[in-house]
């Protein structure tokens, strides 16, 4: 055991930087003083809600309803958040390929993985939890239960124990998961975001649908069966029965519920915790290196085709000396080659065609790109509509009269320059396509030292992106022509318009992104995330929308109307797009001389 | 200037050197304003020649071939690649370069055929020429049958032998190495090295930083030393000897002296240790 709590020191250590932390600058040390502050309005607004909640609800069954409600709540979210955080931290952390070879059993190293997702998300729920305590034991207590320093630790000690069964139970989920994806191929752990990011998206819209049945959307039905006694409660702990042995810990009708409780939360719990270890042994190298057995698999890790393989030599091989023109090739040689198997795929191309084939091949081929481009642009409408038509009674008629004033409205307005800046801030809104330079990475430097005019790269990279973001604008103007209506002439030069502006939009963010590069990921997911250049190439990419909309809407305002009014937003747009591509050029440029 | 060298120790070439094919002056990068990677060096390799760039770590070897490739802009100095000076056009420059980096970050997410045939786009290689360097370069360093595979695939070595390919794929001027040997297997060095001999041999240069005093020793013929960001010392390896006075040093013992910081003392305990080490391993 002793080697297991090393582990688990050596884990929390290094996930949570302790000794970096120890290390760093006085002031940096206690700026985290400063991230309760910042949260400090959201957890005084659920301690007033809470606190009005009981105050309201004195004296019924409702308070230990919230309390059910905050249990589960506390046990879903830890469900749902920590799956992603589990798979993250048990197979994708760099920590692995360090700890693997050493003689630790694989339980030791699941369980001070498992301490760290424990912590982390007890603090998470607990800090949300916290102001509903806080309110519950000044206002909430009912008649007959213990009050004071020992229900504050029990409260404590219940929301500690009470993410460990969600936790295993995904645990077992990961364990079993992985075990059938071998995270050791390349590619993996973007698929398995991509994977992750659509079932999020799907349980979101699964969740929103559940809720929209209850009580078949009449809010009336709803506040019956929220008053009704013991309505909520009954719901919850029979959904989460964890949740009642929670209640029944911290406020119970009588000491031997307390008791039963906490036997039951705890003990359940402690199963589930020696199951996730024994899972773990059977199933955590097997599933972490990709085998049937994670014995074998370490002596055959090595990547096919290794080094030293044996390779099939033609029959006559060109001399060596053929390919630093030491010597000139034999037509026996030559013949050789033209058999060569790859010869097919040896195709001249222009360079400008080439840069381009790079950008496009690279950027389909990275899932983890595909995914943050893609998902936004055509999984969150189809979800949108999806949950517009496919919600009970109300939502569906509030919609259709939505789209009924909205079509009276549009043959009254500008239709086309509208359509064009929605178009455009929806394809702006694009993360992944506005820092195509730092989505090379590290690889970048390839780029850097070809003989490539900046511009001839630049635009390379814009090109993709007006090619991908080409597909979002058609794709959202045919779901606006089915709910708007309006000849398609419209949508036609809308959607042109509107490439125009996401064409000056990339640039801008592109610009931003050569001078501003994140190269050092060592996942695609992180190029936009926790990068400074990154959130301000997502805000470049909507300043040409912006810039004309308030154009647009200022010549409106103005009264300009027909030809006048027209000519001058698309002169605008030339203008801007002639600027951003300027300033993207002198970017790419400056980038080239000053490399990586 | 006539000089002998060996390649892997067996046999002797004559090099007679010709006109400079990289000229390096009075080159000055510093970090941050405060931290000078490289102080006023001056280099000249010849063409038909392996030069060998030596020095400690952190002397300024990397920063200075990040900027004879066109990746760093100098604080001042000039560079030329066959004339061709970096900062003026550096499009030209770069037509006559072929760098290969210490660490083979390649475009992971092409295939080899595609990343090859990508440079060889670039650099405007015909087909037949194309189809020729590329089946000779495969064929040498036993990547044909990957050729068609992602490069996530590929192991370390594979990426590097690979990077060596697309380097020579448009026969460059200048071959720009940085710590080559890294992840090679024994077969691919050695045939990396006749590679190498054979471009100089066809009137092209190589400029090959590293380390690995060994390997300087027996392929260069010619050296230079830097420490701290400062040339100390250039030459033919019999010139260095001459300057130091020592007619039989070997190169180890050349640099040691050269870039001697008054930590004999270190070395010498270190050297005493791995004695020791070995004694006591041949015991058992």
């Amino acid at each position: 055991m002793a080697m297991f709590w090393r582990l688990a020191r050596l884990q929390f250590n290094v996930t949570w930087g302790l000794s970096a932390w120890k290390q760093s600058r006085r002031l940096a040390r206690y700026s985290l003083l400063f991230l309760p502050l910042a949260f400090a309005p959201l957890l005084g607004g659920i301690f007033a809600g809470a606190t009005w909640f009981f105050k309201m609800t004195a004296g019924t069954t409702l308070q230990s309803a919230l309390l059910a409600l905050l249990f589960a709540s506390v046990q879903l979210m830890a469900l749902i958040l920590s799956l992603p955080e589990i798979i993250s931290v048990f197979y994708l952390n760099d920590d692995v390929n360090i700890l693997l070879p050493l003689p630790i059993p694989p339980w030791q190293l699941v369980a001070s993985k498992f301490m760290i997702v424990w912590a982390s998300e007890w603090l998470i729920g607990f800090a949300l939890a916290l102001p509903v305590m806080v309110a519950w034991l000044v206002y909430g207590p009912i008649a007959g239960v213990a009050q004071g320093i020992i229900q504050a630790l029990v409260l404590l000690l219940v929301t500690l124990i009470l993410p460990i069964l969600p936790l295993a139970v995904g645990s077992a989920l990961a364990l079993g998961f992985m075990r059938v994806i071998s995270p050791s191929r390349g590619r993996f752990k973007e698929y398995l975001q991509v994977a992750g990011g659509v079932m999020g998206l799907f349980v979101g819209l699964g969740i929103n649908l559940a809720t929209q049945q209850v009580a078949h959307g009449d809010p009336q039905l709803l506040i019956q069966q929220l008053t009704a006694p013991g309505g909520v409660t009954h719901l919850l702990t029979r959904l989460f029965p964890p949740a009642q042995w929670a209640v029944w810990t911290v406020a119970p009708v009588h000491q031997n519920q307390a008791l039963w409780g906490a036997l039951l939360l705890l003990g359940v719990s402690a199963i589930a915790v020696v199951l996730v270890g024994l899972l773990a042994q059977r199933w955590y190298l097997t599933g972490l290196l990709g085998e049937k057995s994670g014995r074998q698999a370490f002596s055959r890790r090595s990547v096919a085709g290794g080094d030293t393989a044996a390779t099939t030599t033609p029959a006559s091989r060109p001399s060596a000396s053929a390919v630093t023109g030491a010597s000139e090739i034999s037509p026996g040689e030559r013949e050789a080659v033209r058999r060569l198997p790859w010869r097919s795929q040896v195709r001249v191309c222009p360079p400008w065609q080439a840069l381009f084939l790079k950008e496009w091949r690279m950027f389909w081929r990275t899932p983890g790109f595909v995914a943050q481009a893609l998902l936004t642009s055509f999984a969150v409408p189809a979800a949108f509509v999806a949950i517009s038509f496919a919600s009970a009674g109300k939502g569906t008629n509030q919609l259709r009269a939505l789209l009924e004033q909205g079509r009276a409205l549009a043959i009254q307005l500008p239709l086309v320059p509208l359509l064009a800046a929605a178009l455009g801030l929806i394809t702006s809104f694009n993360p992944m396509l506005g820092v195509g330079f730092s989505r090379e990475g590290r690889q970048a430097w390839n780029g850097l030292v070809l003989p490539v005019p900046p511009w001839q790269a630049a635009l390379a990279k814009v090109g993709l992106a007006s090619i991908v973001s080409l597909a979002t604008i058609v794709l959202y103007a045919s779901v606006i022509h089915l709910l708007l209506g309006q000849p398609l002439f419209i949508y036609g030069w809308a959607v042109l318009w509107a490439l125009a502006i996401g064409i000056a939009g990339y640039s801008v963010a592109l610009a931003v992104d050569y001078s501003m590069p994140k190269l050092d990921w060592k996942n695609p997911m992180e190029v936009a995330q926790n990068s400074l250049g990154g959130l301000l190439a997502s805000l470049g990419a909507l300043l040409p929308t912006v810039v004309l909309a308030m154009l647009g809407i200022f010549l409106w305002i103005r009264g300009g109307r027909g030809p006048l009014f027209y000519g001058t937003l698309l002169a605008a747009t030339l203008v801007i797009d002639a600027l951003a591509g300027w300033i993207l050029v002198r970017a790419a440029a400056r980038r080239a001389q000053i490399g990586v | 200037m006539l000089q002998s060298q060996s390649i892997s120790g067996k046999e002797s070439v004559f090099v007679n050197p010709g006109p400079a094919l990289l000229e390096v002056e009075n080159l000055t990068k510093s970090y941050d304003g405060r931290t000078l990677a490289v102080d006023h060096l001056t280099l000249r390799v010849p063409s038909g020649q392996i030069y060998g760039f030596l020095g400690p770590n952190g002397a300024g070897k990397t920063t200075t071939i990040k900027a004879i490739v066109g990746l760093l802009r100098p604080d001042s100095g000039t560079v030329r690649i066959a004339g061709v000076d970096v900062l003026q056009d550096v499009l030209q420059a770069k037509r006559l370069i072929g760098y290969i980096p210490d660490t083979p970050m390649v475009y992971d997410r092409l295939t080899g055929m595609e990343y090859l045939n990508f440079i060889a786009d670039v650099f405007g290689v015909p087909q037949r020429e194309r189809e020729e360097r590329l089946a000779v370069g495969l064929s040498t360093f036993q990547l044909e049958e990957v050729a068609t595979k992602l490069i996530s695939t590929y192991s370390h070595g594979m990426k590097h032998k690979l990077l060596i390919v697309a380097a020579l794929v448009h026969q460059p001027r200048m071959l720009i190495l940085d710590e080559p040997m890294g992840g090679l297997d024994p077969r691919a060095w050695f045939r990396f090295k006749q590679l190498l001999r054979q471009h100089c041999d066809a009137g092209h240069a190589v400029f090959l930083s590293t380390h690995v005093l060994d390997i300087a020793e027996r392929l260069c013929d010619r050296l230079a030393i830097i420490n701290k960001g400062r040339l100390v010392a250039e030459g033919t390896l019999d010139e260095l000897r001459s300057s130091q006075h020592e007619k039989s040093s070997t190169l180890e013992q050349l640099f040691l002296q050269l870039t001697d910081e008054g930590d004999q003392e270190w070395e010498q305990n270190q050297a005493e240790t791995a004695t020791a080490s070995v004694s006591h391993l041949d015991k058992h």
